[in-house]
């Protein structure tokens, strides 16, 4: 039953009548009870309000409006004793207590009514959430004129619940709070009141931990109150309906005080009374996801509570704040936070139906404008403010403060100022040398992919499971393809932008992972010490230069793999040994979804790390941890399992098709191969470093000597796993197996393990050495930090070019000029490391490979070549054929496969951007100029451009082409010309899923891609299967014209590996999350079949003899009351 | 500090020095693999096609000569032909021709396109179909494969442009020659053209960037700027672009009006790529014969070549080899009949080798100015005699690589003509030799040899004529136990003429390579 809070309520008997909507109060202070109603002294009493006396005499006596406290409790401690019992010596005259036990495992009706016998006890069979909890009073209570709001580890004291009624009758207040203080030191403020800004984020209005000095002693209107102790008029709390259940834990109490604001009630803060107030929340449960809950929890109350011009003027505000935040919070690591920000808008997104109604419950209730309250919130942002705060999410203004003094304590303190010139040195260089690549050209060489022209085509080709590589193929595309289609979805269609970030991104996020690998080592030289040898490790700087993706990417998540790993398995220095490890499971399922991310770009990346991991883990075993060592393999392998999952269409897709290169990218190449020493430092590419590059190595190598305990088990792994790295990679440069991914992929551990033993070096300096008597490792560490110096001079001379060599144009640019679409396709060749997408090598003819884009430019599924149908083995056959001199018409050969172009680079980019060179074999060039089919295009040195005659379009009808006798014979292809086909089906869109349009009636129809019965062709409802063509394209015989839908249905099997990779995904993601707060499940509340005043009982009804009491002015249960 | 901590850091030094050393890195893989072939090869029945090229189709001689295509197909099936004939404006005519399972065709470029001076461009199907071309006028004759490729350089080591002044001052004979660039593809070609002669380099600025349309033929006269020269050495560089090139070499009798007549006839496919070794199975000496080696070098840098003679059955005891020093850019010449060390009659094979690597390119110069000697001075035992024609000029480049099949695509059998095949072994094993002949009036194959040892560095000369073939026009499909080199020579007594030259190699199945002579 809904009041309006403005109307004065009946008396009932043995209940105190509610307040005069003049706001007199019932009872003065220090009257007894039959001293109700002094109307002589309200001027006395307006003054004290007016002053900000608090009235310090109990209200007590027959006139005493009737009180519930609502307890809400969830397996307390031991306090909660004490909780209760300062309820049971409250001064005030009319107060019951129920107990809601929000679904503790332990029964607390014993301890309940050991402590307060006459209190009510309701129990709930599982965790509600706290606002579902407390509003389980709204059924079980009826009667009262206030409902007491109380955590379980509240204490108050003696005389607050009758300040607390006092104020709300003498501010005529809806809601009331007192002043809280710390439960173990009563000198130390809470809270004092909530300050909300504009978007509804809340901070408290005290500072953590400050001394209560009666700063905060006068009463006032506040926007918001803490509902750890909150005096709710029970008119007010029905008409409100109580707190919002959608926000089981954190906001629900701004949310409800910012209600009660809309229905005109104030909110006041009553400092005369006072609570002590536990407040850790953290300690009984997981409080992981609490930013993200009071993100999202702001942002719902923002939309809902707000009037609609106001919602619809901030709405802006609010998203590119929260973009700001994004993205700040990626720039400083704080990479939970940023992913606490997307699962907020997405939360509230999918919960908009929720909002809506929501919205018009607030609407039903509103009796003031935002403009009557706005003047109560703060203006500006809070969040940006609170991007510096650290991680815990507690204390976070106080905590920013903290931490800037802290860090400008690092700065200045001499014994750590070394790493913090390192971390200063190491940034700089690393934002000047990639200064030209954040906002000039990122071209399209080697891995550097482009993306195409829009998110749709590289979700459709996921969608679809067809592919347009080569001739096209029937399989799903890496994980990368759908990936970058949907962060260009969600970057507003700039799939651009997507691809920049994929290239440059991993740079910051591998670079930062380096800076807080070793956060719980506690010293800023140890960190300062990885940072500078990873971010400015000439193997990655060369990675961006070749423009190798996949090992920029590896790189990107190499220490957050590592770091993630150590901490699960619980082993120094990442992890305290003494700490509780996070589950396995859970810390498997988060390093899995890294590793499917690498795993997305380059599989053999995601392997690299996982052997890394492996061998990393001899790190505790040498340190004499053995279970850490076994602990850190098994959750190795469990995290190389979940990133399994989803990554099984491709793994599926490469292994059914025997492409090893498929998930290896590597190739054998005919390029030059470095030497062993140019592997170990790195210089492998333009960024030299020459003799320079052995300083890190000596620097590294240092830790060896100084190092013990776990410094000297992670130095000694890491030595181990570097040794190996390069033990590798030369034997594959000896094979000349190098091509396509390049060193730089493989050495990826290898630079991971010089940082991790550098650093290594810099802990066993502050541990083993600074301490130790003056002997070699002191005189050692200044060879060692000279070393790492004298390795950074020639990274410092390449930051200066300021896009670290990586060429600034590419063949797109150059073949621009000569036309665009993708009606056609283009045969590339060249050796293996220089083709910007993914080529097969060409039998018998070394470090020549041949690979086939859709129009002039290579895009990101091309990169990734799995199916090696009959029209691809065919076209290599032909290629072979015209080099080999076997034939001067390959034109006749490639034209009906849709081939217009023939290109053969011998440079990663055209001239003069190019700075090294893979001469293609002798004769190649020559062998296509022979070709007499073929007409040269002279556009640049870096590439020979060739025009095929007479190319057929991709659908085109065959009525008036005289086909050959055997047209699966190349032979007569090659004797016998064949007119090109007219163009049917919109041909000139390229390769399509889907093409409809009208075709004539006795024709066949050619369709140019690789033969697959899931094609079907329907004319005017009709269907058409295919029939091959010339070995390897399709033809459909069409009877009778009409309109025709070319198609491709999708495969079951491909349909299932759908399933198998977006369900493995979502589990990923789900067991990745921090556990939740709270269980919310939204509960119907039967409100006519509860009777009229409390009573409560267990789960099944029963109640507890013990616990039987009756609330004031109602029947007890058994009397009328009707006990569940 | 304890000494065992030493220990680790050792290690690792150790094994990055062993690393390090273990792998000092590698420059580009050598670009190898696609080189076209230094002479026209057939692709055997594994290959999709084949394009060849006959560029020469007319002569600077009083009536213009024959142009006649001699298309040999071993194979057992019928293969059809295409033809395409151009001329310097461009494509003349395309025809079509089918030539029979195991024949040699013989196609009259005039009748088919109504005019002889036409270079033209054989496509089939077919990669065993080889073919031959040949010039046939008066007093003279020349045949020589087709060329198969093209390339960005060719080079022609003796050419002549002189006159022949009798021992009385009268001028008895003279020389003509022309340059023939063919470019049948679809890009314009820039030509640069240059002479070594013995005074030093010639490079007219008329034969600077010379354009060769793309699809048509471009003619120069090579006696327009380098005049008068017995020998002269060519190099026909390419800017841009793609040619086959040509000379044909005519010596003319001095006579008046309707009396000139032509004396020789010399076509000579040009030498896309110098080599440093060289192999001639096909040589002779005898009374009235003239054998004279060039080898012209065409790098900057000098050579050192020696010329090793090996009589056919004196393998065992060869003469001391000749040696020469070629300058950069130069040519040097010796004259094998005037050498005493090679025997005065008989064949014998030659091997060219440049000591020092530097590439080379080498011609063989065969003039017959009369009959063979007295059957008195044959010495015992008799070796086979040179051919029996009273007159001719041939010249040959020899080839670099040796090959287990060859084709000889056409040899007439007819009207006393002498045809031979000579076969060389420049291996150090004995290789078995099986042959046999296709084509002829008649059809069908005939075995001409049939498991025949030749010796390591010997080698064997095969007379058609003995064999009783019949007559026509005849192929023969060579195979061999080993790499050897096959060479032909065909006489034309009637016209007073030869035609000597390599047979053509048939590339290893599966995209293999011709063995380099320098190899074995």
């Amino acid at each position: 039953m809904d009041h309006d809070p403005n109307e004065p309520r009946p008396s009932r008997p043995g209940a105190v009548t509610a307040h005069e909507p003049g706001g007199t109060t019932p009872a003065t202070p220090g009257q007894g009870p039959d001293r109700v109603d002094p109307v002589d002294e309200v001027d006395e009493d307006e003054l004290d309000a007016r002053w900000g006396f608090a009235p310090s005499e109990p209200l007590v006596g027959h006139g005493a409006p009737p009180v519930v406290a609502v307890v809400v409790t969830r397996d307390p401690g031991e306090w909660f004793e004490d909780a209760l019992r300062s309820l049971g010596e409250q001064d005030y005259g009319d107060l019951s207590v129920l107990v809601i036990d929000n679904g503790s495992e332990v029964d607390p009706t014993p301890r309940i009514a050991e402590v307060l016998p006459t209190a009510y006890v309701k129990r709930l069979g599982e965790d509600r959430g706290f606002s579902a909890a407390a509003n389980e009073s709204l059924t079980a209570v009826e009667g009262s004129a206030f409902h007491l709001v109380l955590h379980d580890d509240v204490r108050l004291d003696p005389d607050a619940v009758t300040q607390l009624v006092s104020e709300a009758f003498r501010a005529n207040a809806g809601i009331v709070g007192p002043k809280l203080v710390d439960w173990d030191d009563r000198g130390r403020l809470v809270s004092a009141g909530y300050s909300v800004d504009t978007y509804g984020h809340a901070t408290e209005v005290v500072e953590p931990g400050e001394l209560d000095q009666s700063q905060h002693d006068t009463p006032r209107e506040v926007f918001a109150l803490s509902d750890a102790c909150l005096l709710v008029r029970s008119d007010l709390f029905r008409t409100l309906g109580g707190f919002s259940e959608d926000l089981p834990y954190f906001g629900e109490d701004v949310d409800l005080c910012w209600r009660a604001h809309v229905a005109g009630a104030t909110v006041r803060f009553c400092p005369a009374a006072v609570a002590a107030h536990r407040n850790r929340f953290g300690e009984r449960r997981a409080v992981e996801d609490r930013e993200r809950l009071e993100l999202r929890h702001e942002a719902r109350s923002t939309f809902t509570n707000y009037e609609p011009f106001r919602v619809l003027r901030l709405l802006p505000a609010v998203v590119v704040l929260s973009l700001v935040d994004l993205v700040g919070s990626l720039v400083m690591g704080r990479f939970r936070r940023a992913g606490d920000i997307v699962a907020s808008w997405a939360w509230n997104l999918v919960k908009l139906p929720s909002l809506f109604r929501a919205r018009s419950r607030v609407k039903r209730i509103r009796r003031a404008h935002d403009a009557d309250y706005v003047h109560l919130m703060r203006q500006g942002s809070a969040r940006l403010v609170s991007l510096v705060r650290p991680e815990d999410g507690e204390n976070r203004l106080q905590s920013a403060a903290e931490a800037g003094r802290g860090y400008l304590r690092e700065l200045t303190s001499g014994s750590q100022r070394d790493g913090v010139w390192f971390a200063l040195v190491a940034t700089f260089l690393a934002l000047v040398g990639v200064r030209d690549l954040i906002s000039g050209p990122l071209p399209v060489i080697r891995e550097l992919f482009d993306p195409g022209d829009g998110p749709g085509r590289l979700l459709s080709e996921w969608w679809t499971g067809w592919r347009a590589a080569g001739l096209g193929e029937s399989s799903l595309p890496p994980a990368v393809v759908p990936g970058l289609g949907l962060a260009g979805a969600v970057l507003g269609g700039s799939v651009g932008l997507a691809r920049r970030l994929l290239v440059l991104g991993p740079l910051a996020v591998g670079a930062l992972g380096a800076w807080k690998l070793f956060l719980r080592a506690g010293s800023t030289r140890v960190r300062g010490a990885a940072l500078v040898v990873y971010a400015l490790n000439p193997v990655v700087l060369n990675a961006v230069a070749e423009g190798r993706l996949g090992a920029i990417v590896t790189y990107g998540a190499a220490p957050w793999v590592l770091r993630r790993t150590a901490r699960a398995a619980g082993v120094e220095p990442f992890a305290d040994p003494l700490e509780p490890r996070p589950r396995p499971l859970r810390a498997a399922a988060g390093t899995g979804l890294l590793l499917f991310a690498v795993a997305s770009v380059t599989p053999l990346g995601a392997g690299l790390l996982v052997a890394a991991l492996a061998v990393l883990a001899l790190a505790p075993a040498i340190a004499g941890d053995r279970p850490g060592a076994v602990r850190m393999l098994g959750s190795a392998a469990l995290a190389a399992v979940c990133a399994a999952v989803p990554s099984l269409p491709w793994l599926v897709a490469a292994v059914g098709s025997g492409e090893l290169s498929a998930l290896t990218g590597l190739w054998r190449g005919a390029g030059a191969q470095p030497s062993a020493a140019q592997l170990v430092t790195g210089d492998i590419g333009p960024v030299s470093v020459g003799a320079f590059g052995w300083g890190v190595v000596v620097a590294a190598a240092y830790s060896l000597i100084a190092g013990r305990a776990w410094r000297a088990g992670w130095a000694y792994a890491a030595w181990a796993l570097a040794l190996l790295t390069w033990a590798a990679t030369t034997a594959l440069a000896q094979t000349d197996l190098l091509a396509g991914a390049g060193a730089e992929l493989v050495l990826v551990p290898a630079v991971l393990a010089m940082a991790v033993a550098t650093a290594m070096g810099a802990a066993a300096f502050d541990h083993d050495v600074v301490g130790s008597d003056f002997g070699a490792p002191q005189l050692l560490s200044g060879v060692a930090i000279l070393a790492l110096v004298v390795s950074l001079v020639p990274i410092g001379v390449a930051a200066a070019e300021g896009r670290w060599y990586q060429p600034e144009g590419d063949f797109r640019r150059v073949l621009r000029v000569v036309g665009e679409g993708e009606g056609y396709r283009t045969v590339w060749l060249g050796d293996p490391d220089l083709l910007p997408l993914a080529g097969r090598p060409l039998e018998g003819i070394d470090g020549l490979a041949v690979a086939v884009s859709n129009g002039l430019d290579p895009t990101v599924t091309e990169r990734y070549l799995l199916g090696d149908g009959e029209g691809s083995r065919r076209l290599r056959s032909s290629v072979e054929a015209a080099l080999r001199g076997e034939t001067t018409r390959l034109g006749r050969l490639l034209a009906p496969m849709g081939v217009r172009y023939v290109i053969a680079v011998d440079r990663p980019a055209p001239e003069p951007f190019a700075r090294s060179e893979t001469p293609l074999p002798d004769g190649t060039v020559g062998a296509l100029r022979e070709q007499l089919d073929l007409s040269s295009i002279e556009l640049n040195p870096g590439l020979s451009l060739f025009e095929v005659a007479g190319t057929w379009p991709l659908r085109g009808d065959l009525g008036q082409v005289e086909l050959p006798a055997d047209d699966e014979d190349p032979a007569q292809l090659v004797q016998s010309p064949t007119e090109a086909p007219e163009p049917l089906l919109d041909a000139a869109a390229g390769v399509r899923t889907r093409v409809a349009g009208r075709v004539p009636g006795g024709a066949p129809l050619f369709h140019g891609v690789e033969h697959d019965e899931s094609w079907t062709l329907t004319v005017d409802g009709e269907r058409v299967g295919p029939s091959p063509l010339f070995g390897w394209a399709q033809r459909y015989d069409v009877d009778e014209g009409g309109r025709a839908e070319l198609r491709w249905r999708t495969p079951v099997s491909t349909r299932a590996l759908q399933a198998v990779q977006v369900l493995g995904l979502v589990a990923l993601v789900l067991l990745s999350r921090r556990r939740r707060a709270a269980t919310h499940v939204r509960r119907r509340r039967r409100r006519a079949a509860e009777a009229p005043v409390v009573v409560v009982g267990g789960e099944d009804g029963t109640v507890p003899e013990a616990t039987r009491a009756t609330v004031a002015g109602a029947p007890a249960p058994g009397e009328g009351g009707g006990a569940p | 500090m304890k000494p065992a901590r030493l220990i680790p850091i050792t290690v690792v030094a150790v094994l990055i020095a062993a690393l390090t050393s273990w792998w000092q890195g590698s420059g580009p893989a050598p670009a190898e693999g696609l080189v076209a072939p230094p002479l026209a090869t057939s692709g055997g029945p594994d290959v999709l096609s084949s394009t060849w090229f006959c560029a020469a189709g007319g002569a600077d001689t009083p009536s213009p000569p024959r142009h006649a295509l001699l298309l040999s197909n071993p194979s057992g099936d019928v293969v059809e032909v295409s033809l395409t004939a151009y001329d310097e404006e461009g494509v003349v005519g395309r025809e079509a021709v089918e030539v029979e399972a195991e024949r040699v065709e013989r196609v009259e470029v005039g009748r088919l396109f109504e005019r002889d001076d036409l270079s033209v461009m054989v496509e089939s199907a077919s990669g065993e179909l080889v073919v031959e071309h040949r010039l046939i006028t008066d007093g003279a004759v020349d045949q020589v494969p087709c060329a198969t490729s093209s390339s960005r350089e060719w080079y022609f080591p003796s050419q002549t442009t002189s006159q022949v002044v009798e021992d009385d001052g009268t001028i008895s004979a003279t020389s003509a020659a022309r340059l023939v660039l063919f470019n049948p593809f679809s890009q314009d070609a820039g030509v640069d053209i240059t002479a070594a002669v013995e005074d030093g380099l010639r490079a007219p600025s008329a034969w600077a960037g010379v354009v060769v349309p793309a699809g048509t033929v471009r003619v120069i006269d090579l006696g327009e700027h380098i005049q008068r020269r017995e020998q002269a050495s060519l190099t026909v560089e390419l800017r841009n672009g793609r040619v086959v090139a040509e000379t044909v070499q005519v010596l003319l009798d001095v006579g008046e009006g309707d009396s000139r007549s032509a004396a020789g006839l010399r076509l000579q496919a040009g030498v896309p790529a110098p080599a440093a070794r060289w192999a001639f199975a096909l040589g002779f000496t005898g009374e009235g014969v003239e054998e004279r080696f060039v080898v012209h070098n065409p790098s900057d840098e000098p050579a050192e070549v020696v010329v090793q003679v090996t009589p056919v059955g004196g393998a065992e005891l060869p003469p001391e080899p000749f040696e020469l020093e070629v300058p950069g850019r130069r040519f040097s010449v010796i004259d094998l009949s005037e050498e005493g060390r090679v025997p005065g009659y008989g064949h014998h094979s030659i091997q060219v080798e440049s000591l020092d690597g530097t590439p080379v390119v080498v011609g063989r110069v065969t003039r017959i100015t009369g009959g063979p000697g007295d059957a008195d001075e044959v010495p015992d035992p008799a070796p086979e005699p040179r051919p029996d024609v009273e007159a001719g000029a041939a010249i040959g480049t020899g080839s670099p690589v040796v090959a287990t099949r060859w084709i000889v695509p056409d040899l007439v059998l007819r009207d006393q003509r002498d045809p031979a095949i000579v076969i060389h072994n420049p291996g150090g094993g004995i290789v078995t030799v099986s042959a046999e002949a296709f084509g002829g009036e008649d059809g069908g194959t005939t075995r001409v040899l049939d498991q025949v040892e030749v010796a390591a560095g010997d080698g064997l000369v095969v007379r058609l004529a003995d064999l009783e073939l019949g007559t026509g026009d005849v192929g023969v499909v060579l195979t061999a136990t080993s790499p050897v080199l096959v060479e032909r020579i065909v006489t034309f007594p009637t016209r007073g003429d030869l035609a000597m030259g390599v047979a053509v190699p048939v590339r290893p199945s599966g995209g293999g390579e011709l063995t380099p002579i320098a190899e074995l």
